[in-house]
C-alpha cells in the first residue's frame, strides 16, 4: 500500500481535537497506521503497516515524564523526539482479566501461560515519524530496594516511513499479508476485493488464481460463472518475500431468472 | 480445525452512523454456530447492542458508533474443552471443529480462558473493514470465559455483555476498581505502594478513575465531588451515586482509591460511575459527531385493540355468545407473544386468527351482554433493538376494548300470517264452499251451502338478538306457548284452522265465540325462550284476507277452488247459465265450464 496518498495535509495537528470542534474537520487524526506486530516471548517483531483511512485517537500530553502506564508507545522523530504517545494495557502480559463466575469477585486476573500471539496498535501518520517504540517499566533485576527507580524500558523499536530505507527493505524477512472479502456464497457474479499490507509499508505485487486458471496480478476477481471455485492469493513484498497461498473457496448461484411477462 | 471448518457467510452492517473512516467501528465475530444457529448469533449480537447503548454514557453516544457483525459458520457448535488444564479443572473433552478454533483452557493454564486463531480473526475481519476499532469474537457455548486482548473474545454466558463494557472501558483508558488481582483470596488486603505496583506489573494508578487519595483538591476527580461529602468516603455512609473517594481500586484494597462505591470497573453489571463516564465520554470526542447526532429515545411499546363482534356460536348446549376478532396494532417487533382475557380473567393464548368466543350466559340464568376484552403483546428482549433495563415498558404492551354483545329486543318480534305454509291447504268431508247458488262440499259443488274451512300458518319472527331455527336449523326453541293454542305447531310456525262463511266472517277451530271479519283476523301472541334461554314474547295477528288464498289453499294458481275439491260433480239442471259471484263471472255452455278465467271440461258422470 502506497503510504503517499495518505499524506495529512499541511494544517495537521498533532493536538486533540478543540472543544466544539467536529472531529471530522481534524484530518490530522483521519490518516492512520495500523501496526501489526508478533511476539514470541518478549522477541517482538512488526510484521505488517497498514495504511488506513481513520481516525486515530489524539496523543497523550507529551512531557519529559514518561507515563505511569504499564505499557505505552511513541511515535518519535529521527532525533527520537516524540511526536505521539499513547498508553494501554501491556500486550505482551501473559496475565488476562477473566471473568471468574465467582459473584462476590466477578473479575480476576489470571496467568494465561500464553507466551506469544499478536497485537495491533494504531498510530496516526506523521510526515516527520521515523520510528515506532514500545515501553514498558522496568526494575534492575537486582533492585529491592526503592533507592533504584523503576526506569522506562524499552520494548522494541521499529522504523517507519522516510526511516525504511533500502538496507531496511534488503533485511526484510517478513512476508507480506493478504486478506480477502470472500464470502461464501454469491447470488450472481462475485466480485472479491483482496487487500494487501507488509511491514515495509507496501507490497510490490499481488497475484491470484482463480480455479484452474492462469497467474494475474490484481486486487479485484470477479466472476459470474456459477458453481463452485477456489480462489488463490498471495503477495510478494520489495525483498521478494512471498506469502504462503491463501485459499478461500466460495460458490457462485445462478441468478434467479425474471419470468416471462 | 480452523478456516477449513466452516465458512464466512455475510458481513453485515448493524448500526450505521455514517462513513467508517469516521466513526468507532465495532465487529463482532461468531464462532461455533453452525449454519442453523446463526439467527442466535444475530440475536446474541442485538442483545449486545441493546446493553451497549442503554448503559450510560455510551447511550447518549449512540452515534459514534457504527457497529458490525461477520457471520462465519462453523462446521460444529461449541468450544473446544480439553479434558485436562493447568489449574487442574476438568473439561468435556469436546473438540467441535470451529472456523476459529476457539478453545477453553487457552495456553493450558487457566480453563476460563479462551484462546483463538486471533489472526485470522484480525485477517478476516479487515478484508471486509480494515477501520475495525474494536473486534469482539462470541463463542457459541455456556461455558464460562473469555479473554480481553487484542481481540476480546467471549462466551455467551450470562452476562458477558457486562463483561464486554467492562472491557471496553480498559481500552478507553479506565482501571479495574476492585482490590485485588488474582482475587482467589491470596491477594486480599494489600495496601497500595508504588514501588510494589511498578513490580507487580500493575503500572501506575495514571488513569482517571483511581487515585491515590490525599485531599479533596488534589483528588483527580475533587471538582466532582461535593463540599458535604466526607473525605474518604466510608462505603455505604452516601447515597448511591454519590461521588466520593472509596478505598479499595487497582488491584489494593488499601491505599487507592475510587470515585464511587459502585461501578462497572469494579462490579460488571454496575452502572459506570459519574467519573468514568466522564472519560468515556472524553476518550470517544474524535469518533463522536457534533453535528446531528440523535440520542435514541426508546420507544414504549403501544398496542391498540379493536374487538369485531361476529356470528353467533353456541359454546356449549344452550350456552350461546358470539364469536369476536381481536384487530390488533402494536409497534413491537418480531412475533410477539399475544394472550387475552375476558373480564379480567386469566390471561389465555390468543388464537392465531384472532377469533375468541364470548358468551352470553355463562352461568346459567345470567345473560351479560357487555364485556371487556384485554389483550396483551410480549416480546423477548431479544427482539428489541434497544431496551431499558428494569422495566418491562418496551416490551409488553396492552388495550382493552370493550364488547357489547347485541341484546335482543322484544319489541322487534313479529307474527306473520302472510305465510304461504304449503301445509295450508286441508280439508273434510264436512267442507262446503258458497258459489253463489252452486254448492261444493266433501268434493261436491253444492247450491246453497255456505261455508268451509282451511287451515293458515302464522310464523314468529324474532328479533335477531335471539338464538333460534333461523340462525341454525339444530338451534331449537327450549320452549313456546301460543295463544290462542293452536291446532298445530312447529318451531317458529303455528296452525289455525279457520272457516269461512258467505256472510263474510270466519272463525277459529269452529268455535263461533271468535267470529270476526277476515279483514280484522284474530289476535295471536307467543312466548317462551329462545336456544340459549332468552325469554322473548310476540303478538300479532292473523288476518285471513292477508293470507294468499292462491298459494296457501289451492296449488291451482288461478282460482279460488280448492284443490282438495277436485275432481268435482256437478249437478247440472241446465245447459246454459251465465252469473255473476263475488265478480267473477261463471258460465256453463254445453260441456265447458268458464269461471273467471278457467275453462273446464265437463264429462258426463253417467257415462263414466
Amino acid at each position: 500500500m502506497d503510504m503517499s496518498r495518505f499524506e495529512p495535509p499541511e494544517d495537521f495537528s498533532l493536538e486533540a481535537p478543540e472543544p466544539g470542534r467536529r472531529p471530522e474537520e481534524d484530518v490530522a487524526y483521519r490518516h492512520a497506521l495500523r501496526l501489526t506486530f508478533s511476539y514470541q516471548r518478549f522477541q517482538v517483531e512488526l510484521i505488517l503497516i497498514e495504511a488506513i483511512e481513520m481516525i486515530v485517537p489524539p496523543s497523550l500530553e507529551i512531557t519529559r515524564q514518561p507515563p505511569g502506564a504499564e505499557f505505552w508507545y511513541e511515535l518519535q522523530d529521527s532525533k527520537q523526539t516524540t511526536l505521539y504517545r499513547r498508553v494501554q494495557r501491556n500486550p505482551l502480559d501473559p496475565f488476562v482479566e477473566v471473568l471468574t463466575g465467582n459473584p462476590e469477585r466477578p473479575l480476576a486476573h489470571l496467568n494465561s501461560g500464553r507466551t506469544g500471539g499478536e497485537f495491533t496498535l494504531l498510530v496516526p501518520i506523521l510526515p516527520q515519524a521515523r520510528y515506532v517504540v514500545l515501553y514498558e517499566w522496568s526494575l534492575p533485576p537486582d533492585a529491592v530496594q526503592r533507592d533504584v527507580p523503576p526506569s522506562p524500558k524499552e520494548i522494541a523499536r521499529f522504523p517507519l516511513g522516510g526511516a525504511i530505507d533500502d538496507e531496511t527493505i534488503a533485511r526484510d524477512t517478513i512476508p507480506p499479508r493478504t486478506v480477502s472479502d470472500a464470502l461464501a456464497a454469491y447470488d450472481g457474479a462475485a466480485v472479491i476485493h483482496l487487500r494487501a499490507s507488509d511491514n515495509t509499508g507496501e507490497v510490490a505485487n499481488t497475484v491470484f488464481r482463480l480455479d484452474d486458471g492462469k497467474e494475474q496480478q490484481g486486487l479485484t476477481v470477479t466472476i459470474d460463472e456459477p458453481g463452485k471455485h477456489t480462489l488463490l492469493f498471495w503477495s510478494v513484498d520489495r525483498a521478494g518475500n512471498i506469502e504462503p497461498e491463501n485459499l478461500v473457496k466460495f460458490t457462485v448461484r445462478r441468478p434467479a431468472r425474471l419470468g416471462r411477462k | 480445525m480452523g478456516a477449513n471448518d466452516g465458512a464466512v457467510l455475510a458481513f453485515r452492517q448493524l448500526i450505521n452512523n455514517g462513513a467508517n473512516n469516521l466513526r468507532y467501528n465495532i465487529v463482532l465475530v461468531s464462532d461455533g454456530y453452525t449454519a442453523a444457529e446463526i439467527p442466535l448469533f444475530r440475536s446474541q449480537c442485538q442483545g449486545f447492542l441493546r446493553k451497549l447503548f442503554w448503559t450510560a454514557p455510551f447511550s447518549s453516544l449512540r452515534c459514534t458508533f457504527n457497529v458490525f457483525a461477520l457471520e462465519v459458520r462453523s462446521t460444529a457448535s461449541g468450544i473446544d474443552d480439553p479434558l485436562t488444564c493447568g489449574d487442574g479443572s476438568t473439561g468435556s473433552g469436546a473438540m467441535p471443529a470451529t472456523f476459529f478454533d476457539s478453545t477453553m483452557c487457552g495456553g493450558g493454564s487457566v480453563r476460563r480462558v479462551i484462546s483463538l486463531d486471533s489472526g485470522l480473526v484480525r485477517n478476516r475481519v479487515a478484508g471486509f473493514l480494515p477501520q475495525a476499532n474494536s473486534i469482539l469474537v462470541l463463542v457459541n457455548s455456556a461455558l464460562g470465559g473469555g479473554t480481553q486482548s487484542d481481540v476480546a473474545v467471549f462466551t455467551t454466558e450470562p452476562g458477558w455483555e457486562d463483561t464486554a463494557l467492562h472491557e471496553f472501558g480498559h481500552v478507553l483508558g479506565l482501571a479495574d476498581e476492585y482490590g485485588c488481582y488474582v482475587c482467589d483470596g491470596s491477594d486480599s488486603g494489600r495496601t497500595y505502594d508504588w514501588f510494589d505496583s511498578i513490580i507487580q506489573g500493575y503500572g501506575l494508578p495514571d488513569q482517571p478513575n483511581v487515585s491515590p487519595g490525599g485531599s479533596r483538591a488534589g483528588l483527580k476527580w475533587g471538582a466532582m465531588v461535593a463540599s458535604t461529602t466526607p473525605i474518604p468516603t466510608t462505603a455505604g455512609s452516601v447515597p448511591a451515586g454519590t461521588v466520593g473517594m472509596f478505598e479499595s481500586a487497582k488491584y489494593y484494597d488499601l491505599g487507592l482509591f475510587r470515585p464511587e462505591e459502585s461501578c462497572a470497573m469494579r462490579n460488571t453489571g454496575a452502572p459506570f460511575c459519574a467519573v468514568c463516564r466522564a472519560e468515556i465520554t472524553r476518550a470517544l470526542v474524535p469518533w463522536t459527531p457534533t453535528t446531528t447526532c440523535v440520542t435514541p429515545t426508546a420507544t414504549p411499546a403501544s398496542l391498540t385493540v379493536d374487538a369485531g363482534i361476529r356470528s353467533k356460536v353456541m359454546i356449549l348446549p344452550g350456552r350461546g355468545g358470539y364469536e369476536v376478532t381481536l384487530d390488533t396494532t402494536t409497534n413491537l417487533p418480531a412475533a410477539p407473544t399475544w394472550t387475552y382475557r375476558l373480564n379480567g380473567g386469566s390471561w389465555t393464548a390468543l388464537p392465531a386468527t384472532r377469533t375468541i368466543q364470548v358468551p352470553i350466559n355463562q352461568s346459567p340464568g345470567t345473560n351479560i351482554y357487555n364485556h371487556s376484552a384485554e389483550v396483551r403483546a410480549q416480546v423477548g428482549v431479544g427482539d428489541l433493538d434497544y431496551w431499558v433495563p428494569g422495566t418491562s415498558t418496551f416490551t409488553t404492551a396492552q388495550d382493552t376494548d370493550l364488547i357489547a354483545l347485541r341484546q335482543p329486543n322484544n319489541a322487534a318480534n313479529a307474527i306473520d300470517p302472510n305465510y304461504g305454509d304449503a301445509g295450508n291447504v286441508e280439508g273434510t268431508g264436512s267442507a262446503s264452499i258458497n258459489f253463489g247458488g252452486l254448492v261444493a262440499g266433501n268434493g261436491w259443488l253444492y247450491v246453497r251451502s255456505r261455508k268451509y274451512y282451511t287451515r293458515l300458518a302464522v310464523r314468529l319472527q324474532l328479533d335477531p338478538g335471539f338464538f333460534g331455527p333461523d340462525d341454525k336449523p339444530a338451534w331449537g326453541l327450549q320452549n313456546i306457548t301460543w295463544t290462542p293454542t293452536p291446532s298445530q305447531s312447529s318451531g317458529l310456525t303455528a296452525f289455525y284452522d279457520v272457516t269461512f262463511d258467505a256472510s263474510g266472517l270466519c272463525w277459529l277451530d269452529s268455535n263461533p265465540a271468535t267470529v270476526v271479519d277476515p279483514n280484522v283476523g284474530f289476535p295471536i301472541s307467543a312466548a317462551g325462550k329462545d336456544a340459549i334461554g332468552q325469554s322473548f314474547s310476540a303478538t300479532g295477528r292473523l288476518v285471513p284476507t292477508n293470507v294468499e288464498y292462491r298459494r296457501s289453499i289451492s296449488t291451482i294458481e288461478r282460482a279460488k277452488i280448492p284443490k282438495w275439491e277436485w275432481p268435482m260433480l256437478f249437478d247440472i239442471r241446465e245447459k246454459v247459465l251465465e252469473v255473476v259471484f263475488n265478480g267473477v263471472l261463471v258460465m256453463l255452455n254445453e260441456n265447458v265450464l268458464r269461471i273467471g278465467e278457467l275453462e273446464v271440461e265437463l264429462k258426463d258422470a253417467r257415462k263414466g
